[in-house]
């Protein structure tokens, strides 16, 4: 009897894992596809607002759109997520890592700007590359903005 | 009594004193029955102008709230949407944020 008790919780773990580890991934798959239409809708919201800021013609937005989506990218992918830690999250223990790692995304992301400078300026006007980068450090700084809000709002 | 070195006529100074306080009254007159100035008393043709430098004048500034307003407007929806976004997302848009510039304290 008692064997048949542990041998019946044992197999009622099992299936409750079994359970959790099908709901986890889709409720994991939803939220990636939902995560990966915002990040489309922001991109594209980025995309339109440059061409409006920087009156780009159509021709230059046929050449530019492509090329902004890469140099995004890459943006994304040199970008250290140890930087991510909210401020009351910040301990004696993580500060100086995640200080370290926004430092060194400020480097990286600079090399990749200083990188894309005379690609963008082969589709682009140079005076339009400027504003660019500063139409794309005021996203970056509003974002921040939103982040900030958010966590005061919690 | 004194003798005065010339001879003025008699009633000489009384006549030029009415014809001072009547000449006072004509002007006086005349500045009252001169209408105002203002745009309705003035030609067809200046009015036209004036009323067209003011609509004109009105529409640039109608014109330029409106391109402010529109120039800000991808921002703004650009902000209304992040503000939905998950952290991650809104982390990807702060990617190239500068944390420890000067400009720090201003925001």
């Amino acid at each position: 009897m008692k064997k048949f008790l542990v041998l019946f919780v044992a197999m009622a773990t099992m299936i409750a894992q079994d359970v959790m580890a099908q709901e986890k991934p889709q409720m994991t798959e939803e939220q990636r596809a939902a995560a990966k239409a915002k990040r489309e809708q922001l991109l594209q919201l980025r995309v339109d607002m440059l061409r409006e800021e920087l009156k780009l013609t159509p021709e230059q937005m046929t050449k530019f759109e492509p090329v902004y989506r890469k140099y995004r990218a890459e943006v994304q992918r040199v970008t250290n997520k140890d930087a991510r830690v909210k401020k009351e999250n910040l301990t004696n223990e993580n500060a100086l890592k995640v200080v370290s790692a926004r430092l060194a995304n400020t480097i990286s992301t600079a090399v990749v700007k200083q990188r894309y400078l005379l690609i963008f300026a082969e589709v682009i006007e140079p005076l339009q590359v400027e504003q660019l980068y500063r139409v794309d450090e005021r996203i970056a700084r509003e974002a921040r903005k939103v982040m900030k809000y958010r966590e005061q709002g919690k | 009594m004194k003798q005065m070195p010339y001879r003025v006529e008699e009633g000489a100074v009384e006549r030029a004193k009415f014809r001072a306080k009547m000449a006072v009254r004509e002007a006086k007159a005349a500045q009252e029955v001169q209408p105002s100035r203002s745009i309705v008393t003035l030609k067809p043709a200046l009015r036209w102008a004036l009323s067209g430098v003011a609509a004109t004048v009105l529409l640039l500034i109608a014109v330029s709230i409106f391109m402010q307003k529109h120039e800000n407007h991808g921002m703004e929806r650009l902000i209304s949407e992040m503000r939905s976004a998950s952290e991650e997302v809104i982390y990807e848009q702060m990617a190239d944020v500068v944390y420890y510039a000067e400009s720090e304290s201003s925001l």
